[in-house]
């Protein structure tokens, strides 16, 4: 394939991030007349202008391969047998045009030393999808990724599925409560002559608002208030993000598309796949769900792009994931049977740095002898205690010749599937008294995504540790 | 087979490498003091700053006088056909287990103190992070990482 350019909208995509930076310049250049603003304002659009007129890409003897930079030229290659996913994404300006984002990722970003391989482009819709087809007809198999015959049928999900989708996950909901709840306290403990010598205007103000309505009762409209506002913004997000969500499976890839206003669509290839997480926050656990994501090996969740998620599913019934992840990837099964940790390593479990933080904030709010530090001091210790707790009762680990399950978390519970033979070392660390009683810590370094390379199950047994060991591949 | 134990010159590589961190530790606490009473500032949280400089001055000596001695007796390293295991740490034992088969490539490391006393580490990489292997003269770190490399090979000609 020869050489060309992207689709030029690309330049406009880069001007819309700096929209407000160059409107102020602009503003401020024109009223004082001063070109030196004007010329700072002009230098973001023309250097995206010169980015676009120095990129190109080309297809070559299976090499992808892409030339950029303006005074410095960079070619970066990369093999197509070893790109990992090939992403389109359209926000609201590449759907008015018909353009597509063509993201292609290889596994070199999970590399520390090596310059992250991950390639973006804008294209027309139908170029886009071309391109896609041919780098993974190519990608890691070499056989065709999508043969639309062999295409399983799609699961779409439903209205009701973003309605509890934006209840369980509003965590604004939990925020937006403790204020109102914390401001009670305040009321509650405050001496009169405080609230008078300072903040009296304020506090009538507001009061004044719910006339004739009990003190209580106002607080408790409030808090509704605030608690319904968060889970209406919470559904909406979800509605806008995940709208139209799409999964469909062929023999060797994954295929998925959501979004209303940015739409998403990427392809996984099963055969880079190294593991599953099923995450539960706190209120889907309750109600029995769970979100599914994968980890493939350089894709997603990575420190520095912290909103790409290799999502799979946003949201499952848990008692309906074991049929989804055998329809998808029958050799991820979730295990039957998690191994707890004992009874005796239950205290250990509070032998952390926030149990620590917890007792010394509790003991300086003690020494200042404030009321209001007092509360607080005892909630955030009394909220660190329970999460404690509830690390206690989801740590389990089960490990069999194919997948290790390892499950953790407190207030959001997290059940990870990871191909025992994706496995690259395991340790166990446990001090010295721990270790007599025959507990530690097993961590497992796999490969996937650079942030989630390592997964840790704490206070698990040693003969664990010895079963994880027997099951490794060497 | 039995696990190997690192060289003793060990000790003494960590001794000064901690020494080295003690008296910039110092450097830093005698500027902070310095300016602190030339600009008459700080002098009512002294008696905060002053216990945990302490703190930190203590344990520092600890860690120069007691810990390579316990450190060196929980170091060791095993390399067998098919893994390798690492076992370290002072309060807290830390055992590693590497297959042999998932090694990427092999480092070997001397610092500028290591140097002065003959001393070398081994770094072993894989795709998701590395393991070292401390405490090791020049020509046995050499001599594990060919001996790593030719099991590698092995290894892997026999998957194929």
């Amino acid at each position: 394939m020869e050489r060309r350019r992207g689709h030029f909208i690309v330049i406009f995509d880069d001007m819309i991030k700096y929209l407000f930076t160059f409107l102020i310049l602009l503003v401020i250049g024109l009223e004082g007349e001063n070109y030196f603003y004007l010329a700072i304002a002009f230098f973001g659009p023309i250097l995206s202008l010169l980015k676009y007129f120095n990129t190109y890409y080309s297809i070559k003897k299976d090499m992808f391969v892409i030339e950029s930079g303006i005074f410095t030229k960079t070619k970066t290659e990369i093999p197509l047998s070893l790109i990992t996913t090939v992403d389109l994404t359209q926000n609201l300006l590449y759907q008015v045009f018909h353009i597509q984002k063509v993201k292609i990722d290889n596994s070199s970003k999970s590399k520390e030393n090596v310059n992250k391989a991950e390639l973006t482009i804008a294209l027309k819709n139908d170029e886009a999808l071309k391109i896609k087809e041919l780098l993974l007809s190519k990608a890691k198999t070499g056989q065709p990724a999508i043969e639309k015959e062999s295409v399983k049928p799609e699961i779409k999900t439903k209205f009701s599925d973003f309605l509890l989708l934006g209840l369980l996950q509003s965590k604004l909901a939990y925020i937006a409560a403790a204020a109102p709840v914390t401001m009670a306290l305040i009321g509650l403990f405050m001496p009169e002559n405080e609230i008078d010598s300072s903040g009296i205007k304020a506090t009538d103000a507001f009061m004044s608002l719910f006339q004739g309505i009990p003190f209580v009762a106002a607080i408790v409209i409030i808090i509704l208030s605030i608690i319904t506002v968060s889970f209406i913004l919470s559904l909406l997000f979800s509605l806008i993000t995940y709208y139209n969500f799409k999964l469909s499976s062929s023999k060797e890839a994954i295929h998925i598309e959501y979004g209303l206003l940015n739409k998403k669509s990427y392809t996984l290839m099963k055969s880079s796949i190294n593991g599953v997480s099923l995450k539960q926050p706190l209120l889907m656990r309750l109600l029995g769900y769970c979100t599914i994501e994968v980890y493939i090996f350089g894709y997603g969740n990575d420190e520095e792009d912290k909103k790409e998620i290799s999502m799979l599913y946003p949201i499952a019934r848990l008692s309906e994931t074991e049929a989804l992840l055998k329809n998808l990837l029958p050799e991820l099964k979730p295990a039957k049977q998690i191994k707890k940790p004992e009874k005796k390593a239950f205290r250990y479990f509070f032998y952390n740095f926030k149990t620590v933080f917890g007792c010394v904030l509790l003991t300086g709010a003690c020494f200042s002898r404030q009321p209001v530090f007092i509360g607080i001091a005892f909630a955030v210790l009394g909220l660190i205690i329970i999460s404690c707790i509830m690390q206690y009762f989801n740590t389990g680990l089960n490990i069999n010749q194919l997948t290790i399950t390892a499950v953790s978390g407190s207030f959001t519970k997290k059940t990870t599937l990871i191909r025992t033979k994706a496995i690259e070392s395991i340790y166990e660390k446990s001090g010295l008294f721990k270790r007599k009683k025959g507990i530690s810590n097993i961590g497992f370094q796999y490969i996937g995504p650079k942030m989630f390379s390592t997964i840790v199950v704490k206070n698990a047994t040693i003969q664990q540790y010895e079963d994880a060991k027997a099951a490794l591949t060497y | 087979m039995e696990y190997q134990k690192l060289d003793k010159r060990i000790i003494k590589s960590w001794k000064i490498a901690r020494i080295i961190t003690l008296c910039i530790f110092l450097i830093l606490f005698s500027v902070i003091l310095f300016i602190s009473a030339l600009t008459n500032t700080l002098k009512t949280v002294w008696f905060i700053v002053l216990p945990i400089m302490g703190l930190i001055l203590l344990y520092r000596l600890v860690a120069i006088v007691v810990y390579p001695f316990i450190e060196y007796k929980q170091w060791r390293y095993l390399i067998t056909e098919d893994k390798i295991e690492i076992r370290f740490g002072i309060f807290f034992i830390t055992t590693t287990i590497i297959p042999i088969i998932r090694i990427q490539h092999i480092t070997i490391n001397a610092g500028p103190i290591n140097r002065k006393l003959g001393l070398a580490e081994v770094e072993i990489h894989t795709a998701s992070g590395s393991s070292v292997i401390k405490g090791l003269t020049k020509e046995q770190a050499e001599q594990i990482s060919e001996n790593l490399k030719e099991k590698l090979i092995n290894r892997l000609e026999a998957e194929v």
